[in-house]
C-alpha cells in the first residue's frame, strides 16, 4: 500500500502543476474547471457581451442574420465565444478582415443560405441589466464593430 | 498526518461491472454520443486552438475524412466497452479518441470542461468493470487476494481525486474571483449572463431572475464556495466523499433548474461511488434474485444496446456531418443537423432518474443500516 500512497501523492502534485501551469497558459485536456468564475459588481447594473452578426446590402443598410442559421456547421453553443474571439483578435491586429479564408468562408455561407450581401458586421454589444428596473438598456456608444468586406 | 483511506474506496469488480452497463445506459437512452464529423478542413478561419494542446501541432483542421475515422473508432470502442470485450483496450482507445477529437472541438476559443465521463473509462477498466456482465463469459470471475483489492481501492481513490481536484479548481477560481465578498452576487450575475446572452430561459430561470433577496443570493455564493473547495478535502474518506457527491448532485441539479445547463459529464461519474452493496444486499433477498434475473438479464440488455450502436453506425454513414448520435429519448432527431446537445426533456429525464436513483440507495443504506440494530 505504501507504494499507491507515494503514486497517490505524486498524481496530486502533477494535478497541482496542472493547475499552475493553467493559470499562466492554456492547456487541454486540463483538470482545471474554470466555470462561471467572475463575480462583478453589480452596482451600476449587469453588464454584459453580446455578440451580433449583421449582412451589409449593396445599399450600405444591414440586416441582422440569425446566428445559429448563419453558423449551423458550427457548435451553437460556442458561436458567441467564436464572435468576441474573431472580434478581438481583428482589433488586436492578429487576424485581418481581409483574410481570404475568413472572407472565403462567409461567402460559401451566405451563398449557401441565398442571401447576396457585400459585407458582414460583427458588433459585440455591451448592454447593462438594471437589477432597479428589471430591465436590458444598450444604448450602443460603447459597442466593439469589425466589418468584413468580400 | 493521517493519509487518504485509500482502502475504503475499494468497490468489488461485479459492481464495477453493473455501473459499467449504467454507464452505457446513461450514454444511451439520455445523453447520446458525441460524433466528431462536422469537424473539418471549411472550418479552418475559426481554428485558434489552446497553447499547448494537441491540435496545436496542425496547421489547421485535418480533412472530414479524418474525424470521419476518428468517430468510428470512438463508436466502435464504446460499443466493445459496453460488451465487455476487449477489457482495458477498448476503454482506452475510447478515452484517447475522445481526447483527440475534443483537442479539435475546442479550438473555436471555447473550451467546456466534459473531461471527466470520458477518461473515467480508463480508470475503471483497470479495476476491472468487465469482468462480469459481458456477452461472452469471463474467466476473470476467481476471488481477488489482497493485492488485487489494494490496486481496485486505489485505483478508485485516484478517481475520486481526479473528481475532486476539478471541483477544487473551480471553486479556487471562484474564490479569487470574488464570489467571497459580501457585495457581489455572483450566481445572480452569472444567472442574468446566461438569460439574456445565451437566451436560457426554461425552467426556474425567469422566476430567480425577478428574485431580490441578497441573502438568498450570497447563500448560493457561499454554498457553492464550500462545496466545491470542499471536495478536495472529502476525498479522505468515501464516506465523506460520497456525502459530497450527493451535494454535487443536488448543485448540478440546481444548475440544470436556474442555468439550463445540464452538466451531466460529472453526474455520470458520480455513480461510480454509489454503495452498490447496500442495493445488492436487499436484491438477494428480492425474490428477482432466486430466479437470477440480473444474470439473465445481461443478455437481451446487451443484445438491445448493440441494436441502437448498429443504428448509430448506421447514422455516421448516412447523414455524414453530425454533431450528436441520438440517445433514444432523442431518436426522433436523428435527421436534425442542427441536433447539438441532449434535448431538455431528455436531460430533465436523466436528472430525474438519478434523483430516484440515489434515493433508492439512500433508503437501501438506511435500512440496512436499521436492519444491524
Amino acid at each position: 500500500m505504501d507504494k499507491y500512497k507515494l503514486i497517490y501523492v505524486l498524481v496530486f502534485c502533477l494535478l497541482c502543476l496542472n493547475f499552475i501551469a493553467d493559470h499562466f497558459t492554456k492547456i487541454y485536456p486540463s483538470v482545471v474547471f474554470p466555470s462561471f468564475s467572475g463575480a462583478p459588481s453589480m452596482a451600476k447594473g449587469a453588464a454584459l457581451r453580446s455578440p451580433e452578426i449583421y449582412g451589409i446590402t449593396g445599399s450600405g443598410s444591414l440586416v441582422m442574420l440569425n446566428e445559429k442559421v448563419l453558423f449551423s456547421d458550427l457548435y451553437t453553443k460556442h458561436t458567441d465565444f467564436l464572435l468576441q474571439r474573431l472580434q478581438r483578435r481583428m482589433a488586436a491586429g492578429e487576424l485581418s478582415p481581409k483574410d481570404p479564408q475568413l472572407r472565403g468562408y462567409f461567402v460559401r455561407r451566405l451563398a449557401e443560405l441565398g442571401k447576396p450581401f457585400k459585407g458582414v458586421r460583427i458588433v459585440i454589444t455591451k448592454p447593462v441589466y438594471s437589477l432597479v428596473r428589471e430591465n436590458l438598456k444598450n444604448n450602443g456608444e460603447n459597442d466593439d464593430i469589425v466589418n468584413i468586406y468580400f | 498526518m493521517k493519509f487518504v483511506d485509500i482502502n475504503s474506496y475499494y468497490t468489488d469488480p461485479k459492481y464495477l461491472s453493473i455501473y459499467r452497463l449504467l454507464y452505457c445506459f446513461f450514454l444511451m437512452f439520455f445523453i447520446g454520443l458525441p460524433s466528431f464529423t462536422w469537424l473539418g478542413s471549411n472550418l479552418d478561419p475559426f481554428f485558434s486552438p489552446p497553447t499547448w494542446s494537441l491540435s496545436n501541432l496542425f496547421p489547421g483542421f485535418p480533412s472530414k475524412h479524418f474525424f470521419l475515422i476518428l468517430s468510428l473508432i470512438n463508436l466502435l470502442a464504446f460499443v466493445s466497452m459496453f460488451l465487455g470485450i476487449t477489457k482495458n483496450i477498448a476503454a482506452i482507445v475510447f478515452t484517447v479518441s475522445s481526447i483527440i477529437a475534443h483537442n479539435f472541438w475546442y479550438s473555436f476559443g471555447k473550451i467546456d470542461h466534459l473531461l471527466l465521463w470520458y477518461t473515467l473509462p480508463v480508470f475503471l477498466s483497470y479495476a476491472g468493470w468487465s469482468t462480469h456482465f459481458t456477452i461472452f463469459k469471463n474467466s476473470d470471475q476467481a476471488p481477488l487476494d489482497r493485492r488485487a483489492k489494494d490496486r481496485i481501492a486505489f485505483i478508485m481513490s485516484l478517481l475520486a481525486l481526479f473528481i475532486a481536484f476539478t471541483m477544487f479548481t473551480s471553486g479556487i477560481q471562484k474564490l479569487m474571483g470574488g464570489w467571497w465578498r459580501w457585495d457581489r452576487e455572483a450566481v445572480r450575475f452569472q444567472l442574468i449572463n446566461n438569460y439574456f446572452t445565451m437566451q436560457r430561459h426554461e425552467f426556474f430561470a425567469a422566476y430567480f431572475l425577478h428574485l431580490k433577496s441578497h441573502i438568498v443570493w450570497k447563500f448560493m455564493d457561499y454554498s457553492a464556495l464550500i462545496l466545491e473547495i470542499g471536495f478536495l478535502f472529502a476525498v479522505f474518506k468515501r464516506s465523506y466523499f460520497q456525502f459530497f457527491l450527493l451535494f454535487g448532485f443536488i448543485f448540478h441539479l440546481s444548475v440544470l433548474l436556474m442555468f439550463n445547463i445540464s452538466f451531466y459529464a460529472n453526474v455520470i461519474c458520480y455513480f461510480a461511488f454509489l454503495n452498490f452493496a447496500s442495493i445488492s444486499y436487499f436484491y438477494k433477498r428480492s425474490i428477482f434474485s432466486r430466479f437470477g434475473l440480473a444474470y439473465k438479464m445481461r443478455l437481451p440488455v446487451l443484445i438491445t444496446g448493440s441494436i441502437l450502436c448498429v443504428f448509430w453506425l448506421f447514422c455516421l454513414w448516412y447523414r455524414q456531418s453530425v454533431f450528436r448520435l441520438p440517445s433514444v429519448i432523442d431518436l426522433e432527431r436523428f435527421n436534425d443537423s442542427a441536433f447539438q446537445d441532449p434535448s431538455s426533456f431528455a436531460a430533465t429525464s436523466f436528472f430525474f432518474t438519478c434523483a430516484v436513483m440515489i434515493c433508492l440507495a439512500l433508503a437501501a443504506e438506511i435500512l440496512k443500516s436499521a436492519k444491524k440494530f
